[in-house]
């Protein structure tokens, strides 16, 4: 992977911001995006602006075409059947539908992990205020990395879903899913993953994790902003309920009743986000030419750099495991008596360098652990040696103001 | 936190031209309010700006940052109440232009910063000797106004028909004794003020001074020297001064010192401008009003 060449594919790279070159750190957050994927989406509104799966005529079926190509393309992505592969405008979006489809009940339990992103943790939360489902948190070890003897001690029989954050935003710790995934199926549990971390970077194939449910989103990935995925085995996604109804799920209708389409467009009512989709298979397609292994393998060595030079400066403490393979592209830290937003803010004015500060929606784990919050540097495919470089020694200047 | 107050102000003035600092200003408005009601500032506004000025800072030097970074808000108080005291200062500046007029002159649209002439020096007009210097009025007058004025001075001229309504009004009470004060502005003041000095040297002062004042115009600052001894002289004849001795006068050198005496005493007593009058030991800066006058001959 050559990082210098991938950067040529991205205008916002080729660009100066404040006179300066960027350093874009910030992309567990937000991704940049490469030329392939905007004239992409570009075209769909230039060449072919039409209703999918309605219209009839040959707008109308270039961008039907179109639109079940990125599904295929996408599902051929993530190691999944067509079918199973439902269009979101996020990860939280994908969560919700779960949460409110697979019927829960009172009495039921899901777990989650002590460091869910409010995305899944707040669905769980309001399902046990309407329907009375318990919600438990399994707890991580000291050193932050998973405690699965205590996974396995809070599964019992009222554990219907598993719902974890596979790689956290908050450290970068990935979980170990596929021990997760049998131990939870011997149990009888569904398993779903927040996936929003880990998809961007690993190379990951649903029918090999066994899980059923996966949701990511697109923006993290290269992909446009508002689209997202959630992964549904089938036979599971057949069974389970509506979320949000109306144009586009139903075959018929009557006055007094209607029949739903089949998975996945069942799920998807209203007119959807057709360029937006186009582009996220566009994406896909580029990050499977770069190749996800050599991807994750890049950013670990970025990391390296990183790790070794804050792990010199005075007062900076990494949150999570310390080893930077543990992390992928991940460096979430605090600076004694330094606020993080201060350090953030100041990278970017001063060099034009962009991390992400605060509470990163992980709020509960912060306040757990009574810490106002983090700055957090991401890394990804278009980043560089020599920005982990300039970062280093830029964040060494900034610390010095304290 | 306080350095949303400066921005407040700042991009308040700058949103007068551009839309662009509007935006801001707003920000800061909203944070200034935030604080003003003890909630922190959401918007994180106060942040960004800290991280902008300490990133200049920076700029200039890694130790100027830390300074800027670590005092920023003792050094934003700092502006605060420097902002607060130059309002206040600029306030003074305009009430002192309402109630006293133009310090270049009343025909003068341009502003002007106040000429600083001296401090005080230690002396009061108490100390002062008014021997030798020009009377008008009953000479035996228990009450005496020492007026300090330039003939070329605008205001000492507007001053003038209340100092004779007064003079007139109490013909047995009040005496008024003048002392020369051109102030550097004026270019043709040190000129009158020798030129008085002469006509004075033949007891022709009151005349030559009403003269003078009356013809302010032809001597204004718009005026070169040549031409403005050229008329001191004719106003000398007009004046019935004999004009052989005015001449030699005029360039004398004693002459000069004698005004500069004067003009000395002035910038000890810390005049700050023509015409100054004293009453007793109360000083009245610029041109006043009869009213004024009389409370204070009054007492």
């Amino acid at each position: 992977m050559n990082a210098e060449k991938l950067r040529e594919d991205f205008p916002v790279l080729q660009k100066k911001t404040n006179g300066k070159q960027i350093i874009y750190f910030d992309s567990a957050c937000m991704s940049l995006k490469p030329r392939q994927v905007i004239k992409k989406m570009n075209e769909s509104y230039e060449d072919y602006t039409a209703c999918a799966g309605r219209s009839a005529h040959q707008f109308g079926s270039k961008v039907t075409e179109e639109y079940e190509a990125a599904r295929e393309n996408i599902a051929k992505f993530i190691g999944s059947k067509k079918e199973e592969v439902i269009f979101t405008r996020n990860t939280t979006e994908g969560i919700n539908l779960v949460a409110n489809s697979l019927d829960l009940k009172k009495g039921d339990t899901v777990l989650t992990t002590d460091r869910e992103h409010n995305s899944n943790l707040i669905p769980w939360q309001v399902l046990a205020e309407r329907i009375g489902i318990k919600h438990k948190i399994v707890f991580s070890k000291k050193d932050m990395t998973f405690d699965l003897e205590n996974f396995k001690k809070s599964l019992d029989k009222t554990v219907k879903l598993v719902s974890f954050v596979h790689s956290s935003n908050l450290d970068g710790y990935s979980l170990p899913v596929k021990e997760i995934i049998k131990i939870s199926h011997e149990n009888g549990s569904l398993v779903m993953l927040d996936g929003a971390q880990s998809m961007p970077h690993k190379k990951l194939s649903m029918k090999d994790l066994d899980v059923d449910f996966f949701t990511f989103s697109g923006h993290k990935m290269l992909g446009p902003y508002g689209t997202g995925v959630l992964f549904g085995k089938f036979h599971l996604l057949e069974k389970m309920s509506t979320f949000i109804v109306g144009g586009e799920t139903v075959e018929n209708t009557t006055y007094e009743k209607h029949w739903f389409l089949k998975p996945p467009h069942k799920f998807e009512a209203g007119l959807q986000n057709y360029s937006g989709m186009i582009g996220l298979s566009a994406a896909c397609e580029y990050l499977d030419k770069v190749g996800k292994e050599g991807i994750q393998k890049h950013e670990i060595e970025l990391n390296e750099i990183i790790t070794r030079g804050v792990d010199e400066m005075e007062g900076v403490t990494i949150l999570g495991p310390h080893q930077p393979e543990m992390r992928g592209g991940v460096i979430s830290f605090v600076v004694d008596k330094m606020n993080f937003h201060d350090v953030a803010l100041i990278l970017d004015k001063n060099a034009n360098i962009m991390i992400r500060s605060g509470q990163h929606c992980v709020h509960s784990w912060f306040n757990a652990h009574k810490i106002q919050g983090s700055a957090r540097a991401s890394l990804y495919l278009y980043n560089t040696k020599d920005e982990a470089e300039i970062f280093v020694e830029e964040l060494s200047k900034t610390i010095k103001l304290r | 936190m306080v350095i949303c107050i400066i921005g407040l102000v700042v991009f308040s003035i700058l949103g007068l031209f551009s839309a662009h600092w509007r935006k801001l200003a707003k920000e800061a408005f909203h944070c200034v309010y935030r604080t003003m009601t003890l909630r922190p500032c959401e918007t994180g506004f106060d942040q960004r700006l800290k991280a902008s000025i300490t990133s200049k800072a920076m700029g200039l030097s890694p130790s100027i940052g830390k300074i800027v970074f670590k005092y920023f808000k003792q050094i934003s108080w700092i502006f605060v109440f420097a902002f607060f005291a130059s309002t206040a200062a600029v306030g003074y500046g305009i009430y002192n232009y309402w109630a006293f007029g133009n310090c270049n002159g009343p025909q003068s649209s341009a502003f002007c910063v106040f000429n600083e002439i001296a401090g005080k020096n230690g002396i009061s007009i108490n100390d002062v000797s008014t021997l030798n210097h020009p009377v008008r009025g009953n000479p035996s007058a228990p009450i005496n106004i020492i007026e300090f004025a330039c003939l070329q001075c605008p205001y000492s001229k507007e001053a003038e028909p209340v100092v004779r309504q007064v003079l007139d009004a109490y013909p047995d009470k009040v005496k008024l004794t003048f002392f020369f004060f051109p102030l550097p502005q004026h270019r043709n003041g040190q000129l009158t003020a020798r030129a008085a000095m002469c006509a004075a040297e033949q007891g022709k002062f009151w005349e030559y001074h009403d003269l003078l004042f009356e013809k302010q115009s032809t001597f204004d600052n718009s005026v070169d020297a040549t031409t403005a001894a050229g008329n001191m002289k004719k106003y000398a004849v007009q004046a019935g001064v004999n004009s052989t001795k005015f001449d030699d006068c005029l360039d004398n050198l004693k002459t000069q010192n004698r005004v500069l005496d004067d003009y000395d005493i002035g910038k000890k007593l810390g005049l700050q401008g023509t015409p100054t009058f004293f009453i007793g030991d109360t000083e009245l800066v610029g041109p006043q009003t009869f009213e004024t006058f009389k409370a204070y001959i009054s007492q």
